[in-house]
């Protein structure tokens, strides 16, 4: 089952990136997940933190999905998006819009599933987050995937209840 | 004149994307107006002429399908037609949204062309 939702995820991220924000999301590795590799986002070298957007779901099984990814990403992405330029793009602009790239990847990677039966998806609670609550992230376990995109890390975790 | 437009989405983003796609149909519209609820939309509908309503379904208080619900209450209101955007497209979701009569679904990320390829069909069959 964990690796049916892997792929789910991957292919739901990849989706929403691309078609959304014209932006071609490339999964790292295991060991990139853990502070390696040349992509950056969440780390010390990121002074101005990151957004932390977390969704729950209920059905069989039920959990939760947690997309975290630089404010320097978050504000280009929410700029294009928005046809702003990035100096202009304010907190709430960010949080709304990284709450609702959180809601597609999560519908999609649920349509990905094609899991019979009932989910029902909560609202996104988006929040900066600093450098370091991002990299310690998640605390409790999970899935972890990340991804590179323009440079920068991109971080999905998804807890299953037992 | 153009068919008016109601966009209902709890998300400002998401609300300035499905307008700006709007914008860039080509369609003979109207005026477009904004709802960021269920219940913020409902009260629109009472004041502004809306030809056909743009949801989401997924929304803080009333969902979109409860939303239809109401509109449906109400005689005046009842048979203008609504398209749904969304993330959900479980099958629950689709079989009570089309037990309502939802003209179309477009689900979430979507290309500027699916709004305009639904609104107009959407606007053809009014006009017959």
């Amino acid at each position: 089952m964990f690796e049916e939702i892997r792929q789910s995820a991957v292919g739901a991220v990849s989706k929403v990136f691309e078609e959304m924000f014209f932006i071609f999301p490339e999964e790292l590795g295991e060991s990139a997940g853990a502070g390696g590799g040349e992509a950056q986002g969440g780390g010390d070298e990121n002074p101005s933190g990151s957004i932390r957007a977390e969704i729950e779901f209920y059905g069989v099984p039920s959990g939760k999905i947690i997309l975290i990814l630089p404010d320097g990403l978050a504000r280009k992405m929410t700029g294009n998006l928005m046809g702003m330029d990035e100096a202009e793009v304010g907190d709430p602009e960010i949080l709304d819009m990284i709450g609702e790239l959180n809601n597609m990847i999560s519908g999609n990677l649920f349509f990905l599933l094609k899991r019979k039966g009932e989910y029902r998806l909560t609202k996104t609670k988006a929040e900066r987050v600093s450098a370091a609550q991002a990299q310690t992230e998640p605390q409790d376990g999970g899935m972890e995937i990340h991804f590179s995109a323009d440079g920068e890390r991109i971080k999905l975790t998804i807890h299953l209840e037992s | 004149m153009g068919y008016n437009v109601l966009i209902v989405d709890d998300s400002q983003t998401m609300r300035r994307v499905i307008r700006k796609s709007v914008d860039l149909s080509g369609l003979p519209l109207g005026e477009c107006w904004e709802a960021g609820s269920g219940e913020e939309a409902l009260n629109l509908l009472g004041s502004h002429p809306i030809d056909v309503i743009l949801t989401d379904f997924n929304m803080p208080g009333m969902n979109g399908l409860e939303m239809i619900r109401e509109i449906q209450k109400n005689e005046k209101h009842g048979r203008i037609p609504v398209v749904l955007i969304t993330t959900h497209s479980h099958d629950w979701v689709i079989q009570e949204a089309l037990s309502l009569g939802v003209k179309g679904f477009i689900r979430k990320p979507f290309h500027p062309e699916a709004i305009r390829d639904l609104l107009s069909q959407v606007m053809e069959e009014k006009s017959v």
